[in-house]
């Protein structure tokens, strides 16, 4: 046998079956440290064990498996709702609803995280540990892609066209020359790139869809760009997923967004059998006074202007309440979208807040077709309570349209039953990014998968009859109709004539 | 319309259920006959034994072994693909019927995720043979069409928040390949894993198995992928935002991880082999648990 020295360095994946197959110094990747140095560890060998560690592909199919894990606990365990996992005491009352399920554990598993599991900071390293390592995987491997596809590995030493996984060997009735014009002609007709091997007379190399693995380059940067756009939405965005306006009401959106909501006019039908089947709400958007848009407003037609978006999401019944202090002033006017059910639906209910009286205040009325003893379609119930005292209200009276109740130096007004609709508001900054990687991620990972690099080493030699002999090898896995292929290749130079064709 | 629909399903149900029987008894009664219509598996088993032996000589000898004979093997590959003709064809008269693609309620999705099977069933025979594999893959269709049996095949018009043609087709139908793709990957490693147990003749190797599995994944991964995100255009679309950790959305996400993590493993030392047939298994039985999850979890997609 032989020994070939390889004409050029080449950075070596010691994962590569090629490279383990054609080359040894795969060995050379295992560092050994010099003998007689002192045993301190400097910063950069600190630094290159960690940027080891995360292109490990063992440890990025640990992160994988870790948040697969994660995100099913998420699934399996209610997630507290968004605004209630920011405010300690919505938490805990929330935490409430779940404890006659989990009992002792409700506590112990609300603090690892398990009811916010999304936010937790379990999931949160473990993702952007993942995201490190798709980067450090990802640069890691660049050098290399690129070297495989703009100056791939020609050379092959003698003993890789015994070992390599594909290995055919097809004699020619043809001198040494005409083989290898045949061969050549033969790849290339089957749109193979083919380079010859300097170093070695009579040896080809050819390959198929040479950039097939920059696709996973792109894939694994889409994935960060998708977490970078998810971050983004995440600090910079806005999402009211609650924000119901009464029909015939405006309704500022706050958060110093200067918008304001008008709802002019609201619509829903049903099929026959009950069920919706479509539900508009008339909308206007005001920003700092202005009317900036005015459109009708559907489940899957929502209305956007500069970089909010405003979505149909539920409508219910709404009462019309006007607040006055006992000199006349007005405390609160407009719709109670009556929006919250109790626990056994027979009520709907609307709470308002009145901070600076440190006054709560609850209308209820029989939920959408419910029947109750106690209130009769129509009347709505008051019930107020102190902001900060237990919970026995300071009153509570049953009022029809158009009757007053005054209670605690205020006077309510139940003015009529009117309609809500139910709205989303969102802002999301990171969107854009979001879709650029989800773009790429598609793009990158159909054409990792749909092209693949194909990869086949000729040899030929020479026999004593006048005959040749031409081998093909190639050490890819997973490909039985390429190696099919170059079977199929193989029989045909061996002869033209009899060989089936695919 | 509905009518032909439910016969057509029902018809590719039987056929279904007759070609898996055949192939079970085809697999256990391996004679001669037989062995000859699996000479294709035959030929890549042989073929994939690599690693130290000398090169395969070719001199004018054909690569490729001429198809079966018309044995009872050649009669059920036929079966399965009438089946799949009238599959397509009940999903497509149902279509027809109802005005937009079968994917509106249990039913609708059962019956089309058994189509996505079957094909996938029918091109990966093409390709691979999978006559043993087909013990483990045909029962999956045949019970997601008698469960699509024991719901009402109602046609019931779309919910508000479905009612975007283009991109529910669009969405569903790249689950649906996915799917489908994933019960062949699905068979290929309950072969992979039990075969060392198995005493019978004419299984594929180890090493094809492990190729059909990838090869499977190869299709289920990037329609997961699209999948995923094109239910994020909708959902930003009908909800106003492109994610909302809703559960059903949350375990397609694992599912993802699951297939995502098989295609690392592959290429990892120490999860190669066994480890990643085990995952290729528990992303199967995680797409179940999306599917039927519903049923378990309400959320935002408790219409589908
Ligand atoms: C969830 C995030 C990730 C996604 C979506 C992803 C996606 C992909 C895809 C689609 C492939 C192509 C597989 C194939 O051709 O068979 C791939 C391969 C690869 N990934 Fe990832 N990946 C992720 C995370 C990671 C991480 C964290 C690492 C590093 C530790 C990594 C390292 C690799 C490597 C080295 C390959 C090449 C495998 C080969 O040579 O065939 N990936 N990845």
């Amino acid at each position: 046998m032989s020994i070939d020295t390889s004409p050029r360095r080449q950075p070596v994946d010691p994962d590569d079956p090629v490279d383990r197959a054609v080359d040894d110094t795969a060995d050379d990747l295992v560092v050994r440290r010099p003998h007689g140095r002192e045993p301190d560890i400097s910063v950069g060998e600190v630094a290159r064990r960690i940027y080891r560690l995360f292109h490990n592909k063992r440890f990025g199919l640990f992160l994988i498996l870790a948040m697969m894990v994660l995100t099913l606990l998420g699934v399996l365990f209610p997630q507290a709702p968004d605004g209630v996992r920011s405010d300690p005491e919505l938490m805990a009352s929330w935490l409430e609803t779940v404890r006659p399920t989990f009992r002792g554990w409700t506590t112990p598993l609300a603090v690892l995280g398990i009811f916010s599991m999304f936010s937790s900071p379990a999931f949160v390293t473990v993702v952007s540990l993942l995201v490190l390592s798709i980067i450090a995987c990802t640069t890691h491997r660049m050098p290399l892609l690129w070297q495989q596809s703009m100056n791939p590995r020609v050379h092959v030493r003698d003993t890789f066209f015994d070992r390599a996984r594909l290995s055919v060997a097809a004699v020619l009735p043809v001198g040494r020359d005409e083989a290898i014009e045949q061969v050549r002609s033969r790849l290339r007709g089957r749109r193979f790139r083919v380079l010859a091997d300097e170093t070695t007379p009579g040896r080809l190399y050819a390959d198929q869809n040479r950039f097939a693995p920059v696709g996973t380059i792109i894939a694994h940067t889409a994935f960060v760009v998708i977490l970078a756009g998810v971050l983004i939405t995440g600090q910079f965005g806005l999402q009211l997923n609650n924000f119901p306006v009464t029909i015939g009401t405006t309704r500022a959106v706050g958060y110093d967004t200067g918008l304001a909501v008008e709802a002019r006019a609201f619509s829903d039908t049903y099929h026959p059998d009950g069920r919706p089947a479509d539900y508009v709400s008339e909308l206007v958007l005001w920003h700092d006074g202005v009317e900036v848009a005015h459109q009708d407003v559907r489940v899957n037609t929502p209305l956007r202007w500069g970089g909010y978006s405003v979505n149909q999401a539920s409508f219910g019944i709404a009462a019309m309440f006007a607040v006055t202090d006992a000199a006349g002033a007005v405390v609160h006017e407009g719709g109670i979208p009556l929006q919250y059910a109790t626990p056994d639906e027979l009520y709907s209910y609307g709470r308002v807040e009145l901070a600076d009286r440190n006054l709560v205040f609850y209308v209820i009325t029989p939920a959408s077709g419910q029947v109750t003893p106690d209130i009769r379609p129509g009347e709505a119930q008051l019930e107020v309570y102190a902001l900060d005292a237990d919970n026995t209200p300071i009153d509570t009276q049953l009022l029809t349209p158009g009757a007053t109740a005054t209670i605690a130096d205020l006077t309510f007004t139940f003015e009529r039953e009117a309609q809500y609709t139910g709205l989303m508001v969102s802002r999301d900054p990171g969107a854009l990014w979001v879709w650029i990687g989800a773009a790429l991620i598609m793009i990158g990972t159909c054409w990792t998968m749909f092209l693949r690099h194909h990869r086949v080493w000729t040899r030929v030699t020479p026999n004593d009859d006048g005959t040749t002999t031409v081998t093909f090898a190639s050490p890819d896995r997973h490909d039985s109709v390429f190696q099919d292929s170059i079977r199929t290749l193989a029989a045909q130079l061996a002869d033209p004539a009899d060989a089936p064709r695919r | 319309m509905l009518e032909l629909s439910r016969i057509c399903l029902a018809a590719a149900t039987v056929l279904l259920t007759l070609a898996l029987v055949s192939n079970v008894v085809i697999v256990l009664t391996r004679n001669t006959a037989a062995r000859k219509a699996a000479a294709k598996e035959a030929a890549l088993v042989g073929a994939s034994g690599a690693g130290g032996a000398a090169p395969e000589r070719l001199a004018a000898s054909p690569a490729v072994v001429e198809s079966p004979s018309r044995g009872l093997g050649w009669y059920t590959d036929r079966t399965i693909e009438i089946s799949l003709v009238l599959l397509t064809v009940g999903l497509a008269s149902r279509t027809f019927a109802t005005g937009h693609a079968p994917f509106a309620n249990q039913y609708e999705f059962a019956c089309s995720f058994a189509w996505g099977m079957t094909l996938a069933y029918v091109f990966f025979n093409h390709r691979y043979r999978l006559r043993t594999l087909s013990l483990a893959i045909l029962p999956l269709p045949v019970l997601m069409l008698l469960y699509a049996a024991t719901v009402g095949s109602e046609a019931v018009p779309l919910m508000p928040a479905l009612d975007n043609h283009l991109l529910l087709t669009l969405h569903v139908a790249t689950a649906i390949l996915g799917y489908g793709a994933a019960a062949v990957a699905f068979g290929a490693a309950v072969f992979y894993l039990i075969r060392p147990y198995l005493k019978l003749r004419g299984l594929p190797s180890e090493e094809l198995l492990d190729e059909i599995g990838y090869r499977a994944v190869v299709i289920t991964f990037p329609m997961l992928t699209i999948m995923i995100i094109l239910g994020a255009v909708w959902a930003d679309i009908a909800w106003g935002r492109y994610w909302s950790w809703d559960p059903k959305e949350t375990a397609s996400l694992v599912t993802w991880l699951i297939y995502g993590a098989y295609l690392h493993a592959r290429v990892s030392r120490g999860w190669r082999g066994n480890r990643s047939a085990g995952l290729l298994i528990l992303g199967f039985v995680a797409i179940l648990f999306t599917y039927y999850g519903n049923l378990f979890f309400g959320g935002l997609h408790a219409y589908a």
